[in-house]
């Protein structure tokens, strides 16, 4: 079954502008008519990955791209992602439609999400 | 689970401004007062300098982390392995989350909506759906997103199940007192500039967003009233000559719309 990459994040300090450049762009369609007011990016295309927008604050971090990997247990993942060396930027949370996610960097301090689907 | 980025176990060698970061963290985590002023105060420093030593953009000299080293008692030869790393070696990524995490807890105590947030989830009328929360605090769906993601991040709020959210901070508060400014609350502007212009006289600020029953609002309502009252008579009855004027503010008003809307 493997551990697939499953989705995209752009975290964006004014997600409306850049949703708006890659729908200008690429024709990406947005909606955020969900529990989290989450700006999911619908491609389009049935090839390649969909994803999302999610915001970040003025002064923190900057803008970056995340990768989604889909795995069995988010919590048993977090838990080898600290012997392997990485580290827990957000510990698994539970999604108000069910799914469970954590953030995590990887041992080169890239942020990672990881998405346990709820059923 | 908390985050784990709160207890870094990662042993040394880090920056001294990781250290630093880190003990301010710790402090912050232990008393919601705690602020990079105060921090400041208690290393003898300008907390401009510190702001700046803490961010990475101003260098440590060997003879500050001498000073700053003896004032936390750190070994001596713990002090010389910072002076030398200071000399030596780059900033790594861990410096960057540890600075991160810092900047997570001064905003998270200084922006009124955080602490509504996480007294919202406590509501039996509670619903984990930013839109509502957004509508209720009237701020933006981002805002309470932005907002999520920090109290996520530091272990403050937990999303336990898909209807479960979980405040883990207990009563944050927010309090000016003397010439610092500990953390700023949107209410709390007019304290702000009452506690700049003091002139190191006594000034204090105080104010928790917390979530009640509706029964024990007007219970609260009362006291607050009664308080004033008492303030008031105390004064009447001191017999000591008055040399300076004060306004004490009291408020208690509610943050949330929490009006059922149509649907």
């Amino acid at each position: 079954m493997g551990q697939p990459v499953v989705q995209f994040q752009i975290l964006a300090r004014n997600p409306d502008a850049l949703t708006a450049f890659y729908a200008a762009l690429l024709g990406w369609r947005v909606n955020a008519d969900n529990a989290m007011g989450y700006r999911t990016v619908d491609t389009g295309s049935d090839r390649g990955i969909n994803g999302g927008v999610w915001p970040i604050g003025p002064t923190e971090g900057h803008p970056l791209v995340q990768l989604f990997v889909e795995v069995d247990d988010v919590a048993a993942s977090v838990a080898k992602v600290e012997q392997l060396g990485g580290r827990i930027v957000i510990p698994p949370q539970a999604l108000p439609d069910g799914d469970r996610l954590a953030i995590v960097l990887d041992t080169e301090g890239l942020s990672l999400g990881l998405m346990q689907r709820s059923g | 689970m908390k985050a784990h980025v709160l207890t870094d176990p990662t042993p040394a060698p880090r920056r001294f401004s990781q250290f630093l970061q880190e003990e301010l963290a710790m402090r912050c985590a232990r008393n919601p007062r705690y602020s990079l002023r105060a921090f400041a105060r208690y290393l003898k420093l300008d907390h401009s300098t510190l702001s700046q030593l803490l961010r990475g953009r101003r260098r440590f000299t060997a003879r500050t982390v001498e000073r700053i080293g003896a004032r936390l008692s750190l070994t001596p030869a713990v002090i010389t392995q910072y002076v030398e790393l200071e000399r030596t070696s780059p900033e790594s990524w861990a410096a960057r989350e540890l600075r991160q995490l810092s900047r997570d807890a001064s905003r998270s105590l200084a922006e009124w909506h955080h602490p509504a947030i996480l007294e919202l989830t406590r509501l039996t009328s509670f619903r984990p759906d930013v839109r509502w929360i957004a509508r209720v605090l009237d701020v933006s769906v981002d805002e309470v997103n932005v907002a999520v993601t920090r109290l996520a991040r530091m272990g403050l709020l937990d999303m336990q199940s898909r209807t479960t959210w979980i405040d883990k901070a207990g009563n944050a508060e927010a309090r000016i007192d003397g010439e610092s400014v500990h953390a700023v609350s949107a209410f709390a502007g007019r304290a702000r500039a009452i506690a700049g212009s003091s002139g190191g006289r006594p000034a204090h600020y105080s104010a928790t967003t917390v979530a009640v029953a509706s029964l024990t609002s007007q219970r609260i309502a009362e006291r607050v009233a009664q308080f004033r009252r008492e303030i008031g008579e105390m004064l009447e009855s001191m017999d000591a000559e008055r040399d300076h004027v004060y306004r004490l503010e009291l408020a208690f008003f509610p943050v949330a719309d929490l009006t059922p809307t149509e649907s």
